[in-house]
């Protein structure tokens, strides 16, 4: 390091606030509801080179290492003719990651004259165009689609809005006009880090702060090397599938494979026998690939978040052009998020647990809740207004290899999100909710437990239209160790007019005409489970029954825990004790597979810590 | 509030602290001031206090008033030590409380847990009725089988019950009909419910602040009614007043209604403190730093106000929906541990060493270097120095300590203890610019006040480092929060939502707004004990563009009848105001403005009596007491000379190098920076 390490960690901090600051300051400022209420934005600073920095704490991890190839298209496009006073703005997902309603503003920041450093904020704008509002399309065939795809434009000039390019986006895009607002709001928060910068040149000089930078860099990959350095040498391999190929419900599950090699302090992930791109939209580009890569990474290795330069430097990563992880024009992208990225985050993670497990066993993370993005439109009945609003879900968080995962939790990949208020919807969308409560039995099961999901099912009190975009309702967040699946996504339908049936919407519903009185039960995933759920702690298993995570049923069916007792007041709830060691010593194997309550086949081969594996029998 | 009558003219101020209970006696017609401090008494604290009021010489028949700060309420919730309690709410809604917002406070970290919710999840209990965002009863509510429900909380010996339905806000009806049978069914029991504790949008919210009411409500109702029974038995039945969270002070019945508003009253103290001491300073506009032992809070003052925010997170995913002061609370303070990461980087706090063992110059068996440890073996605390009055600090076992990083990193020992004090300072620098420059306010434009015992130790390199122009450091840095509880005026604070916009609004809606609000404020401070031209009311109002969800900007609005062209006005002063703040406004066709709030403050005027002095100065020799080596960060050693703070007469210089002691605190004036003492004995620090 070149600086003293008082120094860097001052600095240091001082980069992170002011990514902080900028962000803040776009949720202050911006109109897209997924912005100022969904917190989906970000912001970072990034070196002349177009290595990042800093981010904000706060941010959207999928956003995050999308900035580096962002930055990268527009310095190729712009060579060297960047002047102060100039904002680019760029939304392409084949050359900068991420998807359309990802839109990204840079700004070249200038010290003396000489170009020193890059902000680039992303904002997810409501709708980029294409053929539904919100710019998801389940049925898509190609990204013409899926909205305005915008190549690195000089947005201001000399701090002037172009008027030609803001009128391009707001002929190409519903509620164009009002991007105005968030355009500004980016652009506030790139005006608010250039200060800030400027502020660290002028008091401690060119020098140390661009000495800082690169010292952040090596911190970053000198710790993350000396960590890797300690794992065994080897492959470690994961696997997980989508729940299917939308455009082709009848062809296999698509394949997302990771092959890890650890060789001294080197590590590369190769998913090059992931499956080919489908048709339909799952896939992502490549610098989503490494995006997700790293933020799976990152939870393995918390101690060196914030994402920076110095970990892309670090690992490796290797794909094939055309296959799901690594998509070309015009393989759709609007719905990597659900797709591509979760798999990825996830089996990244799976990697890392395998290689970890023998080193330090507490590094290991099972699956957890995905998206399903529910989104609806129409005419509200009482104030005759359009509306188009998403939904989400929160869900079950996978189990730790040294405790239960939390239930209700956002997905681990947007963990800057929030859920949204059932009195706030209702007031503005004609809905009534009818829940908000954990689903019972819906988490995977181990000798640590997932979380469960939620329920939170409504009736529509106007006719509207949906759109179901998600997975997981088939393969399911993975238990590791011999924990079983979580439980699913689902989405059902029982309309007013013959209650009684109810159907399965999945995942890939598209234009569902919805009348009022229809009720629409949609419920979250609960995580993975991590160890054999056979020697779970009785009086956990008892604890979770009396807290209403778990059945009695399922205490016995699965745990193996008899309980007695319960009924009334002066019969509390207890363990037959002998009644559950032989339910123990008699239980089998839960079936392996990619459903809830199976056990992941790759998954079940990890150890459990302090036992020789987590399955009891050992793998054939 | 005029408080001098018959003979009782003096005010009591007493904050009561987790160690030490402070109790000030102002003498309201001479000005005099009295102080005392004595040991707190847990559990309830109030033997301390009585032997606090004792000792500044306080009869109880020429008490005229007590105001309280107290922790009482933020150590139950902390320390998870309310009542058991359990939580009613809508069929099928079991998880409002338990999901809480579902967010997490950073982006990679599977570790993370979110804190057990108040209530336990088998305690949520529902019961069938169902209201719709207008009000509409769409279900009855289940009377029967709320007491079946009420049966089973019974047998589970639950005391305290929160009721929280869907939509309450805008109809109470099944919430006050459940209110009744539970109270029927648990005559026991305390049982409050959403619509009367804060009767607003957003269920979460509502509930989570109605739980966290419910589980103080038993402890604060003993605690309080045992409080004003001992002092009724010392002779005292004049009015007691608490600090609340919103920075004000209110009555003992408020507090027992809704003690979820006292639950920063602590904290609240000593925002309040910092504020006042800028007020007598002639600064209005201030930047409070109150660093005890583990801690420091950081807070903002403008125009003699300390900033509020409506709402405090106890834990990041529970929440209490009151305004509260704006308050950033850092792990940095004397006892706060230095180590070295496995990056080789020096980390200080946020583990502290508490008060026991607490630094290892204490000689409590502590070894971790602490930066009570780093100050010493720099100079910038004497080895004579008792902190707090009592510990005497030993430099050999500070040095001990330091040469534990200094090694491994490679320094010297005075540069390795001065690492310590520089990352020290930097977490602060980061609260600061936090509450400053996050917030839009630029440093520079503010003075530092400084207190608590350490505050003054970092203040005047710290303003250097933010290009604040001046430190004030009070008389007093030990008494900080209970010199907030002295200056605390009766206050409250009212909200209504209104819906209106530029193009379509009714000055009258607007005006009957201000107009309701303004009533419910004297109702509130008359109930306190605060009538006629005593009550000073503020107006509010928040602005933005229609279309931004969360920014916007709050607006001072003027008293009287507001007619179109005033309502105008405010819209015009909303696009000069964010273009001053942001540089921007937007197009036209974009910039329809959004009326969202009317907001009345309603506040005590200032006591009109004799203000508090502290002048005991001059007394002693106000030259240098001695010398000493001290280690500044760019000149290293220099001689700095020792004054002693109580021998200072106003109007007094000091050039640093300097070192000023006093009992209850240090104050560091490094190389450049100066020093006067005001003529309210004010340290004023210009940082050079």
């Amino acid at each position: 390091m070149q600086l003293d390490p008082i120094t860097f960690e001052v600095l240091r901090n001082a980069l992170g606030s002011m990514c902080d600051e900028g962000s803040e300051m776009i949720a202050r400022l911006a109109y897209a509801p997924t912005i100022s209420e969904g917190h989906d934005h970000s912001c970072a600073l990034l070196t002349a080179e177009g290595r990042l920095v800093a981010h904000g704490n706060r941010d959207q991890a999928p956003h995050i290492g999308s900035f580096e190839p962002s930055v990268k298209v527009v310095k190729e496009w712009v060579g060297d003719n960047f002047e102060p006073g100039d904002i680019y703005i760029f939304n392409d997902p084949y050359s900068g990651g991420i998807h359309c309603n990802d839109v990204k503003l840079i700004r070249p920041i200038h010290h003396e004259g000489r170009l020193v450093a890059f902000n680039s904020s992303t904002g997810h704008w409501p709708d980029v165009g294409g053929a539904l509002p919100g710019s998801f399309n389940p049925r898509a065939v190609d990204c013409y689609s899926e909205g305005l795809r915008m190549p690195p434009m000089r947005l201001f000039h000399d701090g002037a809005l172009d008027r030609t390019v803001m009128t391009l986006i707001e002929y190409n895009m519903r509620t164009g006009r009002e991007r105005i607002a968030d355009i500004h709001a980016q652009r506030r928060a790139g005006a608010l880090i250039e200060d800030r910068l400027l502020e660290l040149y002028a008091r401690h000089g060119a020098e140390t702060v661009e000495a800082l930078f690169e010292d952040i860099f090596d911190y970053t990959e000198e710790r993350f090397r000396a960590q890797v350095s300690q794992l065994p040498d080897g492959e470690y391999e994961f696997e997980d599938y989508s729940d299917k190929d939308i455009m082709h419900p009848d062809e296999p599950r698509i394949r997302v494979h990771c092959r890890l090699t650890v060789d001294g302090d080197r590590a590369s992930f190769d998913f090059r026998e992931s499956d080919a791109a489908p048709v339909g939209p799952f896939g992502f580009p490549r610098a989503s690939l490494e995006t997700a890569v790293f933020d799976g990474t990152l939870h393995c290795f918390p101690q060196l978040a914030p994402l920076n330069h110095g970990l892309s430097r670090a690992v490796e990563v290797l794909s094939t052009p055309g296959s799901c992880v690594h998509i070309e024009e015009p393989t759709p992208a609007s719905g990597y998020a659900s797709g591509a990225y979760e798999k990825v985050a996830a089996v990244t993670m799976a990697c890392w647990a395998a290689a970890f497990q023998d080193v330090n066993p507490a590094r290991m993370y099972a699956a957890g809740i995905n998206l399903a993005n529910l989104c609806i439109g129409g005419v509200h009945p009482k104030t005759g207004k359009h509306y188009v609003n998403y939904l989400w879900n929160e869900g079950g968080q996978g189990a730790r290899s040294y405790k239960d995962g939390n239930p209700f939790q956002m997905m681990i990949f947007i963990g800057g999100a929030t859920n949204q208020p059932v009195e706030i919807l209702e007031r503005w969308y004609p809905l009534l909710y009818t829940n908000c409560e954990g689903v019972t039995d819906s988490c995977g099961d181990g000798t640590w437990r997932g979380g469960v999901g939620i329920d939170r099912s409504f009736r529509t009190l106007g006719a509207m239209t949906m759109t179901m975009h998600g997975d997981r309702a088939e393969v399911t967040p993975f238990g590791l160790a011999g924990g079983t699946n979580g439980g699913p996504n689902t989405l059902r339908l029982r309309r007013a007019a013959s209650p009684e049936v109810e159907e399965e919407l999945g995942m890939h519903a598209m234009g569902i005409r919805l009348a009022p009185g229809d009720r629409l039960i949609y419920r979250s995933n609960g995580g993975g489970g991590f160890g054999d759920p056979r020697v779970r702690e009785p009086a956990a298993v008892l604890a979770d029954v009396e807290q209403g995570w778990i059945t009695r049923a399922k205490a016995e069916r699965v745990y193996g825990v008899v309980l007695a007792g319960g009924n009334g007041a002066g019969d509390p709830l207890r363990i037959d004790e002998a009644a559950t060691a032989e339910r123990r010593a008699a239980a089998g194997t839960p079936a392996r597979g990619y459903g809830p309550g199976e056990v992941h086949p790759l998954g079940r081969l990890l150890k459990a810590p302090g036992t020789g594996t987590g399955a009891q029998s050992q793998p054939s | 509030m005029s408080t001098a009558a018959e003979g009782r003219c003096f005010v009591l101020a007493i904050d009561v602290g987790g160690t030490f209970t402070d109790v000030i006696r102002h003498d309201t017609e001479s000005g005099a001031v009295e102080v005392a401090k004595t040991a707190s008494t847990p559990p309830d604290f109030i033997d301390g206090m009585l032997a606090g009021i004792e000792a500044v010489g306080a009869a109880p028949e020429a008490i005229a008033l007590i105001k309280i700060g107290t922790t009482i309420a933020t150590n139950t919730v902390i320390m998870r030590a309310g009542a058991r309690t359990a939580l009613v709410t809508t069929a099928g809604f079991t998880d409002v409380l338990h999901a809480a917002r579902a967010a997490r406070p950073t982006l990679y970290d599977s570790d993370w847990d979110p804190a057990p919710a108040l209530v336990d999840r088998r305690d949520t209990m529902t019961v069938a009725q169902r209201t719709t965002y207008e009000g509409e009863v769409l279900e009855p509510l289940d009377e029967a089988g709320l007491r079946q429900v009420a049966a089973r909380l019974r047998e589970r010996g639950i005391e305290a019950v929160a009721v929280s339905f869907l939509h309450s806000y805008i109809n109470d009806a099944h919430e006050r009909r459940a209110q009744e049978i539970l109270g029927d069914e648990m005559p026991a029991g305390y049982v409050c419910r959403s619509s009367d504790i804060l009767p607003e949008i957003r269920e979460f919210e509502r509930t989570s602040t109605t739980v966290a009411n419910a589980y103080l409500g038993p402890v604060l109702e003993r605690y309080l009614a045992s409080l004003l029974a001992r002092l009724e038995q010392t002779g005292y039945a004049g009015p007691v007043l608490i600090t609340h969270s919103g920075g004000g002070v209110m009555s003992i019945e408020a507090a027992r209604r809704i003690p979820a508003r006292i639950c920063q009253s602590g904290p609240a103290a000593g925002v309040m403190a910092g504020a006042a001491i800028g007020r007598t300073a002639d600064r209005p506009d201030v930047i409070v730093l109150d660093v005890g032992g583990t801690s420091a809070d950081v807070s903002l003052s403008r125009r003699g106000r300390p900033l509020i925010r409506p709402e405090w997170n106890i834990e990041f995913n529970i929440v209490i929906s009151f305004p509260s002061v704006d308050v950033t609370t850092i792990g940095a303070g004397g006892g706060s541990i230095a180590r070295i990461d496995d990056g080789g980087v020096l980390k200080v706090g946020p583990e502290s060493a508490g008060a026991r063992p607490g630094p290892a110059c204490y000689g409590q068996g502590g070894c971790a270097p602490t930066a009570t440890d780093a100050n010493l073996v720099l100079g910038r605390l004497g080895a004579d120095t008792r902190l707090a009055g009592r510990v005497t600090l030993r430099s050999g076992l500070a040095e001990q300590a330091i040469d534990r990083i200094a090694g491994p990193l490679g320094y010297a020992r005075a540069e390795a203890a001065a690492g310590i004090l520089r990352v020290m300072r930097a977490n602060m620098a980061g609260a600061i610019r936090l509450m400053s420059v996050k917030r839009g306010h630029d440093p520079r434009d503010f003075a530092l006040v400084a207190f608590g015992g350490a505050g003054p130790l970092y203040a005047v390199e710290l303003a250097r480092e933010l290009g604040i122009p001046e430190v004030i450091v009070p008389f007093r840095p030990g008494l900080g929060s209970a010199m907030g509880v002295l200056h605390v005026e009766v206050r409250h604070d009212f909200v209504q939502s209104i819906f209106a916009t530029d193009e379509r609004f009714d000055a009258g809606e607007i005006n009957g707004a201000f107009a309701a609000l303004e009533d419910r404020a004297r109702a509130r401070l008359e109930r306190d004990g605060v009538a006629g031209g005593d009550v000073v009311l503020r107006r509010e109002i928040d602005v933005r563009y229609y279309g931004q969800v969360s920014g916007g900007l709050t607006l001072q609005v003027g008293a009287g009848t507001l007619d179109d062209d005033d309502v105008h006005g405010l819209f015009r002063a909303f696009h000069q105001r964010h273009t001053e703040d942001y540089g921007y406004t937007l197009p036209e066709d974009l910039a329809e403005l959004e009326i969202v709030n009317a907001r009345v403050a309603a506040e005590a005027r200032a006591a009109t009596g004799a203000a508090p002095s502290f002048g005991a100065n001059g007394a002693g020799e106000p030259g240098p007491s001695g010398r000493r080596r001290m280690f500044d960060e760019t000149q290293g050693w220099v001689e700095a000379a020792v004054y002693q703070r109580t021998a200072l007469p106003a109007g007094f210089e000091i050039p640093g190098p300097a070192i000023v002691e006093q009992l209850d605190s240090t104050t560091l004036l490094v190389p450049g920076s100066r020093a006067r003492v005001d003529e309210r004995f004010n340290l004023i620090c210009t940082s050079g």
